[in-house]
């Protein structure tokens, strides 16, 4: 075993325990944080696999923004205490158990079909990676380059690009039709109230 | 040891003298910018400031930090151990290790190896040092909450909030950066973002079109809320919050929690300086020193990268002087309504102009009538669509 693949079995292992804490701590901000733990491993992985982008993005996105957010709702809500775990569902063990197989099965059939499909159907994404690679300018092969993710997503996937996009904006509409105030108008008297959703 | 394995070694002692000497000036330079601070604003308010401890009070700080080291380590009763040892580290890391990528000077020789003046210039040094940056908050909302103590947590609420709002337009205001440093034939490594600025002020990236200095303003004002300082420091508001996140905590953690705030008003101005300011170059492009004088050439850049550095934490403490704090409402619905909005416009503008053919280097011919496949290998020159 070399010292990289070393590395990788500790930041995985590390990854593993961390997210098994995410979910076993009682402490709703210790979980939280060893969610980000978890994120900042898997951003070394990404490092290790030279992908320096995913790695950046995989910190500013989910570690600085995402996490931060999620301790800034525990800690205004003050759940910081540590509280029982108790089911809020009948059979949400069973039902919890079952779900996490069928990912599991569906993770490994896909992982499957990856690493056999390899050389019996070149077009995969896995295999149009490759090529960027291989195209990568001299002096910095093995890394993809970010004009070249860059151009990918607005070339040939564009599409799942812009729908993605439109999903969190409707998410956005969603989240502050749900919070927001409500208007004056609607304390107004009987006759002038207006309908609102 | 053959031939390649000593220049491993020679590289590995070079990288760790630079990172040795990044982190030395920090903290020998953090006492007196404090010091800098108190002199400034004393002056500004009219008194005399520190005079006391050495010539001009300039041992004031050191004072002070041998106080710091020698004070009791006061643990409070009430707060969460782990986390509460562990809030000032997390807050010193980020701030440290941001400036690896920041190029403080050109290339210099010494001793017959030739190193950049930069610890390390990685291909996405722009994004690291984003990413760094919103780590950094952790540190704040870590002591916030590890207190246990209603003013630090809502110093910890407060900043969190913040801290993600202005990282927002801060980095809509540094991709108006990147795409006026990659028109000019920049990447995202701060140094050929430094490069890409050469020959003259007039080719800093604040200047462009007359439009860059939009992205320079608004990075700059985001820099101050990210470094919670003054007319932004809510998180550690003295009038209301005690001292905020930081109330609980003495001694030498109170100490780190103070050198990272330095340290980090350093590195915005270091960004700013790279992105916007042409880093290392002189404003004038006119060899002054004879090429005999190497050394002292060589450190030349380091020279005006020290002077734009020190000319924005002169703004910090000028703003800090003259700027009363921001009510907090106002202070989020600058930053959402005013700022992101103000930001995506700017985006806009400056993809128009580049769009609408604006080269600083004309593009080579081969470049446009090659296969779009293999366009996208050349990311180190400007194609369509690619920064």
């Amino acid at each position: 075993m070399n010292v990289a693949n070393l590395g990788f079995f500790l930041v995985a292992g590390l990854s593993i325990v961390s997210a098994g804490f995410v979910i076993f701590h009682p402490n709703p901000v210790r979980s939280a944080l060893f969610l980000v733990v978890n994120f900042i491993c898997l951003a070394i992985l990404y490092l290790t696999l030279n992908a320096q982008l995913l790695a950046a993005l995989q910190v500013i996105v989910y570690a600085g923004a995402i996490m931060v957010l999620f301790l800034f709702v525990i800690m205004l809500l003050n759940l910081g205490g540590e509280r029982a775990r108790e089911d809020a569902l009948a059979g949400q063990k069973f039902a919890g158990g079952f779900l996490a197989l069928v990912v599991l099965g569906a993770l490994s059939v896909g992982l499957y079909q990856v690493v056999s499909a390899k050389e019996t159907r070149p077009v995969t994404d896995a295999w149009r990676l490759e090529q960027m690679r291989f195209q990568a300018p001299p002096g910095k092969e093995g890394e993809v380059q970010i004009a070249q993710i860059g151009s990918e997503l607005f070339r040939n996937y564009l599409y799942p690009f812009e729908l993605t996009s439109v999903l969190l904006l409707v998410g956005l509409i969603g989240a502050v039709l749900l919070a927001k105030r409500r208007l004056p108008e609607q304390s107004q008297p009987e006759g002038q109230r207006r309908d609102r959703p | 040891m053959d031939g390649e394995e000593q220049s491993v070694v020679v590289e590995l002692i070079i990288a760790l003298v630079k990172i040795a000497l990044v982190v030395a000036v920090i903290m020998v330079l953090v006492p007196f910018l404090v010091w800098g601070e108190r002199k400034y604003v004393a002056d500004v308010q009219v008194r005399i400031g520190p005079n006391r401890v050495g010539p001009f009070g300039l041992l004031q700080s050191l004072a002070d930090g041998i106080k710091l080291m020698f004070k009791e380590d006061i643990l409070p009763g009430h707060v969460d151990r782990v986390l509460y040892f562990l809030a000032p580290i997390v807050m010193m890391i980020p701030a440290l290790c941001v400036m690896a990528v920041i190029p403080f000077g050109n290339q210099i020789t010494l001793f017959g190896h030739t190193t950049r003046l930069v610890v390390t210039d990685l291909p996405v040094g722009i994004l690291y040092v984003l990413a760094l940056t919103s780590l950094g908050v952790y540190g704040v909302v870590l002591a916030g909450w590890a207190s246990n103590n209603k003013y630090s947590l809502l110093g910890g609420l407060r900043s969190s909030a913040q801290m993600v709002s202005y990282e927002l337009p801060m980095g809509l205001a540094i991709v108006a950066a990147l795409m006026i440093s990659s028109a000019k034939g920049g990447e995202m490594s701060l140094v050929s973002i430094v490069e890409a600025q050469k020959d003259g002020f007039w080719n800093w990236n604040f200047l462009w079109w007359g439009i860059g200095f939009l992205p320079f303003l608004m990075y700059w004002i985001c820099g101050i809320a990210e470094t919670n300082r003054a007319p932004f420091d809510l998180p550690e508001a003295e009038t209301e919050l005690v001292a905020g996140y930081h109330t609980e905590y003495s001694g030498m953690k109170f100490a780190l929690f103070f050198l990272a705030e330095y340290a980090n008003m350093l590195n915005v101005g270091a960004i700013a300086t790279t992105l916007f300011c042409g880093g290392w170059h002189s404003p004038i492009p006119i060899e002054i020193l004879p090429k005999s004088m190497g050394l002292l050439k060589a450190l030349g850049p380091v020279f005006w990268f020290s002077v734009k550095v020190g000319f924005f934490i002169w703004a910090y403490y000028h703003l800090r002087a003259t700027l009363p704090r921001l009510r907090y409402d106002r202070l989020m619905g600058f930053a959402w309504k005013g700022l992101v909005p103000l930001a995506l416009v700017n985006i806009l503008i400056v993809a128009t102009i580049i769009t609408l053919g604006y080269r600083e280097k004309p593009v080579p011919p081969s470049t446009s009538q090659r296969p779009a496949s293999q366009a996208v290998g050349m990311a180190g020159q400007p194609g369509p669509g690619g920064f």
